[in-house]
């Protein structure tokens, strides 16, 4: 059972009997007629129980964006149902409106749509469908609920896809396909055609010209079907925010951007996502499910707060890549966290694959360092520069023990760890 | 945006009937309490208590004395306001607490014709109740002899008495008993048919038993036909001419009242009502990764730590400056200074005490440290 503001209001103008009729037995007919109008008003409004709803609509949506989730309501009572209806969902799913107004009348349908704008990755779902049916005089009602489970995924943003083009270029020079084909390193023999003015004469095989009438030159083209594993640290460290995002969700970015381009390259990418347990792993997606299976796969991550475990990691990045790998840790270069976790553990890696380790840097720790004029700013500039040689300690250290190291403010980190890897697939290194 | 068509879904909320069901239990427990209550209310009820007052039955109650004159055939009548009283020669009426009455009520009962015993009154009492007395310091009750002549004191003996003590000032026939230093602790003053007495503890259920108190008792309250017990209700006192505020408020206005009670009520009813529950959700824990770096520089200063300040940033500035100039990281001491003082043109000993100096010695020279550092980095620079 529910009233209305109206309920008060007649409440409210039954003051004036009272007043011109100043007796106990008016109060007492007052009362009783407002108590027999709301328990009419409650029996003549349409059972919420007979409504019958729904749901349609999205199931997935991009964070940041909109998606749509209908419900259908269906009135199977004889009343018409008249009223509120609150599709709730978890805060963080942004849904908009909040209420909406029902009125369904007896046998037929209404769609009401509720609009998502998720402010979170990670599956959004709804609570419970509270109705409130109002009767024919507006005053009191019925409120009963309905359970309609579903799921929103909201998958990572991927605002770093608008650096995709520009390195896809870059990929296409590395293939010859924009360029003379040359012989370098990291090249694998393609195929031989005939030599056309401008070839380099280096790259004319003498052994098939010999067989054939004209000058015949082999052409290279970069390694593919390298393996790439993205290791994603969930960790503690991954929690910091860093701008206006947690360093996770940057890691996920870069993750998201090497992830396209790799696959683009023609390599396989696996993605593994750990601190204490394994949070995620995609292994041996296909190229055309790839990304759609990591993006999927990303969605749940949240940063845990416990200390990573080196050892495990590395005993899953081995026993996961059995062939020479590039593998790219997206973790932080946290002193304490690293010296702990996995640099004792850095050289069964590094003797079997190609590592980066890349780590988000902090704006604000490079601003504090400007800290000028005022003494507990210029005390914030020693902390920050205390930090930073940690930091290029830190890089140093792994640098000897065979480590690339990929080190970028939020704003240019997926970028920086795209070219990182075109730099190595260049080198041959992969 | 990907969609799914549409699946049926059927799920409700409570029905009445399961409301009934659910709250079955809970009403059953209330229904136990209440009754229990109940059970032990009626189980240890003892009636009425009070002092002094005829009708209770416990230690300091006065229901036995009250018995004992009904046994003798005397009516005792609990009188709730001086108006109650009824005058009459052979009626005896006891007033226990005179306080309670107000000087004009008291001075009305000594128009009655009959006798009137009074406990325990003092200065304005006694003034009301024109008695040529006055009230002395009170003494405590005890066990007290009777050495006087009023013939129901002596025939009671020992009482305990004690409290108010009187000494007549006027009045010649005035009999004192149960003196405590020449002061009585009983006053009868035959003319005004008026009895004072210091306490009333020996009219109470514990002590009517002991000593003479019974008989002194019935000496004083069993001469006449009915004793009317004078307990006035509390806050029935009604000065003649006042109305309360209650009075004065128009039942319009009270009715009124009331049913703005119920439309705020209502009101209530209709913003407590929640649409549905509350929807919780666990958050992730996000914090700002440049807390620790904050964390430390406040610990500097809390701490004032200018040595590790300033060797910080003169590390940071060693680095920067050999990066500038293309030196390896692993770079000593005399050859960075060499190479910052060649391209800046700087003596090589400013270099090495900016570089390599002693800590600044307060938070002014730390300030200053890190400008100068600032200004020698932007020279190497070369901007």
């Amino acid at each position: 059972m529910a009233l209305t503001g109206r309920a008060s209001l007649l409440a409210l103008a039954g003051v004036l009997p009272v007043v011109l009729l100043p007796y106990g037995v008016t109060l007492l007919a007052v009362l009783v007629l407002l108590v027999a109008a709301i328990a009419a008003d409650v029996l003549l409004a349409a059972p919420v129980s007979s409504l019958q709803l729904a749901r349609s609509g999205a199931v997935t949506c991009r964070l940041g964006e909109e998606a749509e989730v209908r419900l259908s309501v269906v009135n199977t009572g004889t009343r018409a149902a008249r009223g509120l209806l609150r599709d709730a969902w978890v805060p963080s799913a942004g849904t908009r409106p909040r209420v909406h107004r029902l009125d369904v009348p007896p046998g037929e349908r209404r769609v009401l749509t509720t609009v998502l704008r998720p402010t979170r990755r990670g599956d959004r779902r709804p609570d419970r469908v509270t109705v409130r049916t109002i009767g024919p005089l507006g005053i009191a009602g019925r409120q009963g609920r309905h359970e309609l489970p579903w799921r929103v995924r909201v998958q990572p943003p991927f605002t770093s896809r608008t650096f995709l083009p520009e390195r896809l270029a870059r990929l296409r020079q590395l293939d010859g396909l924009a360029a003379a084909r040359v012989r370098g390193q990291g090249t694998e023999f393609d195929a031989l055609r005939d030599y056309v003015d401008g070839d380099d004469v280096r790259s004319i095989d003498w052994r098939a010209t010999a067989r054939r009438s004209g000058l015949v030159v082999r052409t290279w083209r970069p390694e593919r079907d390298r393996r790439v594993l993205l290791v994603i640290d969930t960790s503690r460290t991954s929690a910091g925010r860093v701008g206006d995002m947690p360093r996770l969700d940057a890691a996920l970015d870069a993750a998201l951007l090497l992830t396209a381009l790799a696959s683009r390259a023609g390599d396989r990418v696996d993605l593994l996502a750990m601190d204490r347990e394994l949070r995620a792993a995609v292994e041996g997606a296909r190229r055309g499910e790839l990304l759609p299976r990591i993006v999927d796969a990303m969605c749940q991550l949240e940063p845990a707060l416990v200390e990573s475990d080196g050892r495990r990691m590395v005993s899953e990045i081995l026993r996961r890549a059995r062939r020479r790998s590039l593998v790219v840790l997206f973790t932080s270069l946290d002193a304490a966290a690293l010296e702990s976790g996995l640099l004792p553990v850095l050289g069964s890696l590094t003797s079997r694959h190609t590592v980066v380790l890349a780590a988000v840097g902090d704006p604000r720790v490079e601003e504090m360092t400007r800290g000028r004029g005022e003494i507990s700013a210029v005390y914030g500039a020693a902390a920050a520069e205390r930090a930073r040689e940690e930091r290029r300690r830190m890089t140093a250290l792994l640098r000897r023990r065979g480590v690339e190291v990929v080190d970028a403010p939020p704003d240019t980190f997926a970028p920086a760890v795209a070219d990182r890897y075109l730099s190595l697939k260049q080198a041959g290194r992969l | 945006m990907t969609t799914v068509p549409e699946v049926p879904a059927t799920a409700t909320g409570p029905t009445a009937g399961s409301v009934v069901r659910g709250s079955r239990g809970p009403v059953l427990v209330v229904l136990a309490l209440v009754l229990t209550g109940l059970v032990v209310a009626v189980v240890s009820a003892t009636g009425p208590r009070g002092f002094l007052d005829p009708n209770a039955s416990d230690p300091s109650g006065s229901h036995a004395i009250a018995q004992l004159l009904r046994d003798r055939g005397v009516a005792v009548r609990r009188v709730e306001s001086v108006e109650a009283v009824v005058s009459h020669p052979a009626t005896t009426v006891l007033v226990p607490f005179p306080e309670a009455l107000s000087a004009d009520e008291l001075s009305r009962l000594t128009t009655n014709a009959g006798e009137l015993v009074v406990i325990g009154a003092t200065g304005a009492g006694l003034d009301a109740l024109a008695a040529a007395v006055t009230a002395g310091s009170p003494v405590p009750v005890e066990g007290r002899r009777s050495v006087c002549g009023l013939p129901s004191a002596t025939r009671a003996g020992d009482v305990t008495l004690g409290g108010t003590t009187y000494n007549p000032t006027g009045a010649a026939d005035a009999i004192g008993c149960y003196a405590s230093g020449g002061r009585a602790t009983l006053l009868r003053l035959p003319g005004q048919r008026l009895t004072l007495l210091g306490s009333g503890d020996l009219l109470t259920n514990g002590l009517l038993a002991e000593r003479g108190n019974a008989a002194l008792a019935l000496g004083l309250l069993g001469s006449g036909r009915d004793v009317q017990w004078l307990l006035p209700r509390p806050g029935a006192r009604n000065v003649q001419g006042e109305r309360s505020l209650g009075d004065l408020v128009p039942t319009a206005l009270k009715l009124a009242v009331l049913q703005l009670f119920v439309a705020v009520g209502a009101l209530a009813l209709w913003r407590a009502r929640r649409l549905g529950r509350v929807v919780v959700e666990p958050l992730p824990v996000v914090v700002r990764a440049a807390e620790a770096v904050e964390g430390r520089s406040r610990l500097y200063r809390a701490a004032r730590a200018r040595d590790r300040a300033g060797e910080a940033l003169r590390a940071g500035a060693r680095d920067t400056a050999g990066r500038r100039l293309g030196l390896p990281a692993e770079t000593g001491q005399t050859a960075l200074v060499d190479a910052v003082s060649t391209r800046t043109g700087r003596l090589p000993g400013t270099v090495n005490a900016l570089l390599y100096g002693a800590a600044p010695g307060d938070d002014a020279a730390l300030v200053r440290l890190a400008d100068d550092l600032d200004t020698l980095i932007r020279e190497v620079a070369g901007t």
